[in-house]
């Protein structure tokens, strides 16, 4: 809301220039948002809070100068002629939902001139940023942003029966806005009605057909007060924001009804002309009744820190206009002004006090007693993983979990968690699998011309489980495309990922938690997601904890990436719940280690992990280390099979190894390939 | 059998026994040799030579050290040891003269182990290294900026006492809202565009992602007794069309302290300190007073301006931009805890008191590296994210 400097000082002397006013407002809560010279005149844009209502005009802001320069506050001088006869001969108005109604008061204007609006007024509105209509439509305006209240402008003649009825819509009402746009109404809508059909959406906007035009000659004036929560839900329904539906929907003033009206009438007749009917409507079926706060003096301590003195609290809370009611040796009890219905308990009271005392001169002080400070369980763990996968060289993404529920099916059968109102059809969902994404960015990477790219993820994903529960479960995303060594200076062969290298990555990663016997398997891989030969689940203690591989062609060819993606999705909440691996520290031997290579040819059907199975069972005294050093295949092996070799590490705790120890060892491991797995020997060094 | 095949496999596969036969096979490979030096007529060409020789990994020498020499018998090792050395002179030798040709003036030791049966024969080729140029540098990876700045932020409250808690992002209108002092049509609601769970319930129910990390707030509370310090870093989302300072997912940071003892002075004393640890000892902080339903008092808390230095102008009187010229920069909303939340978790606000704050960790990551826009976050594109190695 645009608040003009010269037409503030109508109601308090500031003795501050605009600019200095403009930051005093802000630190007494009233937030500025940018100040601007307008020709002889300052605007300044006022951002308020919600609980703010109060503040929606000059006469509001002027309030707040009032107290922060501690001067007095000058109310517009209203003062009319009225005629008779008096105004209940002219109208009436009859409340039949008193719930959201409280109050309906009007004034009836006859014999006006509806004519453009003199100079003043035009200036004065286009200041604040609006837009002159007629003499008419102007003074209401004019006078909801001088003192706040909306209001509304009927053409008398054109009220059937030249009756007011306040009242739900019935289903399927029409009506037509001020906007030109037909509404149909439910009985969630209150409206103004006449004795025939709406002729206004209450507190939001009026209706096209009793509009002020340059015919009309006499005017109801319309002050009423509606219950916020219903104005707000009518502009919601319609998508309507206007100035009286902000200011409805924030809670408006119910004395400040009166005073409005009054205002406007006078303002009419000085403009327009026209006799004012005598007298006014007033009905108010519903009271509302501030409430009476006590204001304890050691609650103000407790929250505020420090004494406040006493007189500074009552000069403030009085130049807002609470009012003294009691005073006890606790505290004094306050009435709280109608208008600020933000204001409901002590704690209100005592904000009060603070952002007009000064925010800033709150001596800043630290806790005096200490606790213990404690990170997640995980986060360590995922700090070390994260330090992990930078070593290997990839680079940590942060994706949104929008997902299509068509691309989801096309990866996971998991039930994904729709949204409702999702920014577009395409992110209708939160994602079941964070591999999408992954590639997304593999994809915009690659695309952006980036030739190696080494990507994780460690995020959430979310779906339904049987019973429909939402569920949201941490994960680990890997993706690699381009060389695993680029071709760099010095280094003029590049090399392409492959298989055991990406396994390798995996590998290492899984290898920070506790998982020692991990189990590589053929993939399910039901959606084709991953090249079958290349790819790989692995199990620990029999638990799925991960699936990684080459990833299948077709599906790189619907995310357009015509080149090698290796990718992993590892279920990481596993891996956290068992741990980071565990340390053992085992005693260096100070005797020398003895190697012994072995190769030997093996059918293709023998896997390693049933090797080191063999090997792991006949008991190899002194091995401290056991590893694959070569394997390839050739025809002169004979056909399907390859040799392998493996290097074995013995150390003794005690002594020096010597060859007598070693090659039984050698001969049990020899025996029993030949024997448990056809091995055919090859040579030992 | 080609060359290079019989050089993968032991002389004894091969057929090979003799001392005649290692001398034959060794002319072969002599010869081969020089016919590789005199087609290598280009620095690339240089370059393959050298591998194809003398590469450490799959050279022809490495493999012959490794395949004939390692397994050849006891009477042939020392003749294919002496052959092997002379073919690797002749090919250092070679590569030498075709690098000077190529390349001008570049020298090539050796470093040969001349007993060479004992041992592994050494390959080892080292030109005089050019010391400005960058050396040889393993790829590495990082962390995301927003994974660096959260992990900042937290180690200073943990320093403070502060635990770290966590929440589901999928939340209860309950928790998001009306637990914290925001009921149903409350004008605080519409203000933060929500995105709605399909199927997702109705009332206080209602599934919703939560707009804010503040419902971890009642969580915690509800688990815990007071004394309570904690953050909650996490994912929010709100119903924003993504630009340079919306985007549908950003990360906040929540903390808040409950205990017999708050009060607004130690409010304003933690985050300012935390400020001047995060931000630096020389900013200005200030408290405006403002609104959150489940606040109050409330406050905005600014610091003042890292590129203006507070002055609201940069260089000859230039408008600072990151400011909008008012010197300071809005870094948190906070303020003590409503006395209703209180009732909400159970904890008597007449016993206790506290306070709550909420940051944007990604404008702390842009405030903190001095970024322009928020796409960079969540583009993901390497170029960025290597900037943070
Ligand atoms: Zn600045």
């Amino acid at each position: 809301m645009k608040i003009s400097y010269q037409w503030l000082r109508q109601f308090v002397d500031v003795p501050v220039e605009a600019r200095k006013l403009a930051d005093d407002l802000s630190m007494a809560g009233l937030p500025v948002e940018s100040i601007e010279a307008h020709d002889d005149d300052f605007l300044i844009e006022l951002e308020l809070t919600a609980n703010r209502g109060d503040c929606l005009s000059h006469w509001g802001v002027a309030r707040e100068a009032a107290t922060i320069y501690q001067l007095p506050l000058k109310a517009p001088q209203i003062a009319f002629q009225e005629t008779n006869p008096p105004v209940n001969e002219s109208a009436t108005v009859e409340i039949s939902d008193p719930d959201l109604c409280y109050r309906y008061c009007a004034r009836v204007v006859k014999g006006v001139t509806v004519a453009p609006s003199p100079s003043w007024l035009v200036r004065q509105l286009e200041a604040v940023g609006q837009r002159s209509v007629n003499n008419i439509a102007d003074i209401t305006n004019y006078v909801l942003f001088e003192l706040g209240h909306p209001l509304h402008a009927f053409d008398l003649d054109r009220l059937t029966g030249r009756k007011i009825i306040v009242r739900r819509a019935k289903t399927g009402e029409h009506l037509t806005t001020l906007d030109g746009v037909d509404r149909t109404l439910s009985t969630e809508n209150l409206v103004i009605a006449d004795a025939a059909r709406p002729v206004a959406l209450a507190g939001v906007m009026g209706g096209a057909e009793s509009e002020i035009s340059t015919l009309t000659h006499n005017v109801l004036i319309e002050s009423a007060w509606f219950l916020p929560t219903s104005i707000r839900k009518t502009a919601r329904t319609f998508g309507m924001h206007t100035e009286a539906s902000h200011r409805f929907e924030r809670g408006t003033d119910i004395e400040n009804v009166v005073t409005a009206m009054n205002r406007c009438a006078q303002l009419i007749q000085e403009v327009s002309g026209g006799s004012i009917q005598r007298g006014f409507i007033d009905c108010h079926p519903t009271a509302v009744t501030p409430p009476e706060l006590v204001l304890r003096k050691a609650e103000l301590r407790r929250h505020l820190g420090i004494d406040v003195d006493s007189e500074q609290v009552d000069r403030i809370l009085s130049s807002l206009c609470f009012k003294p009611v009691v005073t006890q040796s606790e505290g004094k009890t306050w009435h709280t002004p109608t208008w600020r219905n933000d204001v409901t308990r002590e704690i209100d009271l005592i904000e009060e006090v603070a952002r007009h005392y000064g925010y800033n001169k709150f001596p800043p002080r630290l806790l005096r007693t200490s606790t213990l400070g404690q990170n997640l369980p995980a986060a360590a763990p995922i700090s070390r993983l994260k330090e992990h996968l930078a070593a290997l060289g990839y680079f940590e993404i942060i994706a949104f979990p929008f997902l299509d529920v068509e691309e989801a099916a096309r990866f996971t059968r998991r039930i994904p968690v729709e949204l409702a109102n999702p920014l577009s059809e395409v992110a209708g969902a939160l994602r079941p699998t964070a591999l999408p994404s992954l590639l997304e960015m593999v994809r915009r990477n690659l695309n952006r011309g980036q030739r190696d790219v080494r990507v994780y993820e460690v995020g959430k994903i979310y779906f339904r489980s049987e019973k429909r529960k939402v569920v949201e479960r941490t994960v680990l995303v890997l993706g690699a495309a381009g060389d695993y060594r680029p071709k760099v200076l010095h280094e003029p062969q590049p090399e392409p990922y492959r298989f055991q290298h990406f396994k390798g990555d995996v590998e290492q990663a899984l290898a920070l938690f506790e998982t020692p016997d991990r189990k590589f398997r053929k993939p399910e891989n039901p959606f084709h997601t991953y090249r079958q030969e290349q790819s790989s689940d692995v199990f620990v203690d029999g638990n799925h904890v991960a699936t990684f591989g080459l990833l299948d062609a077709a599906l790189l060819e619907r995310y357009k990436i015509r080149q090698n993606v290796f990718a992993a999705e590892i279920d990481l909440e596993r891996l956290l719940a068992r741990g980071l691996r565990r340390i053992d520290f085992r005693p260096l031997s100070p005797f020398p280690a003895v190697e012994r290579d072995l190769s030997f040819v093996l059918s293709g059907d023998v896997s390693f992990e049933q090797v080191l199975k063999t090997i792991s069972a006949v008991e190899v005294e002194n091995s401290i280390e056991i590893r694959p050093i070569d394997t390839y295949q050739d025809s002169s092996l004979g056909k399907g099979n390859y040799s392998l070799s493996l290097r074995f590490v013995f150390q003794s705790p005690d002594r020096t190894l010597v060859e007598q120890e070693v090659a039984p060892q050698i001969e049990k491991v020899m025996h029993a390939l030949e024997t448990e797995l056809g091995a055919r020997i090859r040579k030992e060094t | 059998m080609t060359l290079d095949e019989k050089l993968r496999k032991p002389l004894s596969e091969i057929g090979v026994t003799s001392a005649e036969q290692c001398q034959s096979l060794f002319e072969e490979l002599n010869q081969r040799l020089q016919e590789d030096s005199a087609a290598a007529r280009s620095s690339a060409k240089v370059e393959g030579f050298r591998i194809d020789w003398l590469g450490r990994k799959n050279g022809r020498l490495s493999l012959l050290s490794d395949n004939w020499l390692k397994a050849a018998s006891s009477q042939l090792k020392p003749v294919v040891g002496k052959l092997l050395n002379g073919l690797r002179i002749e090919a250092e030798k070679r590569l030498n003269e075709l690098m000077a040709e190529t390349k001008g003036k570049i020298e090539v030791r050796v470093e040969g182990n001349l007993d060479q049966w004992k041992g592994e024969v050494q390959t080892e080729l080292r030109s005089v290294p050019d010391i400005t140029l960058p050396g040889l540098s393993h790829q590495f990876g990082a962390k995301h900026p927003l994974t660096l700045v959260r992990e900042e932020i937290e180690e200073i409250f943990i320093s403070m006492g502060y635990t770290v808690e966590e929440g589901p992002e999928i939340e209860t209108a309950y928790y998001n809202f009306e637990a914290l002092n925001t009921p149903e049509n409350h004008p605080a609601r519409s203000e933060q565009d929500t995105f709605f769970i399909r199927d997702g319930g109705a009332g206080r129910d209602e599934l919703l992602l939560r707009t804010h990390t503040s419902p971890v707030q009642i969580h915690t509370m509800e688990r815990m007794k007071p004394p309570v310090r904690a953050i909650v870093p996490g994912k929010v989302y709100r119903r924003d069309n993504p630009d340079a300072t919306h985007t549908p997912m950003f990360h906040q940071i929540e903390g808040f302290a409950v205990d017999v003892d708050i009060s607004f002075c130690e409010f304003k004393g933690t985050l300012e300190y935390f400020l001047k640890a995060f931000f630096g000892p020389e900013k200005r902080v200030r408290f405006r007073p403002s609104y959150f339903p489940f606040t109050e008092p409330s406050a905005e808390v600014d610091i003042s301006c890292g590129i203006c230095g507070g002055t609201g102008r940069v260089g000859q009187g230039i408008p600072c931009r990151v400011c909008k010229q008012s010197g300071w920069v809005e870094v948190m909303g906070a303020g003590m805890i409503h006395p209703a939340v209180f009732q909400y978790v159970g904890y008597d606000p007449e016993e206790y008191s506290g306070f709550a704050f909420g940051l944007g960790l990604d404008r702390y990551t842009m405030l903190k590296y001095n970024m322009p826009s928020l796409d960079y976050f969540f583009n993901n594109d390497i170029r960025f994210l290597e900037q943070f190695k």
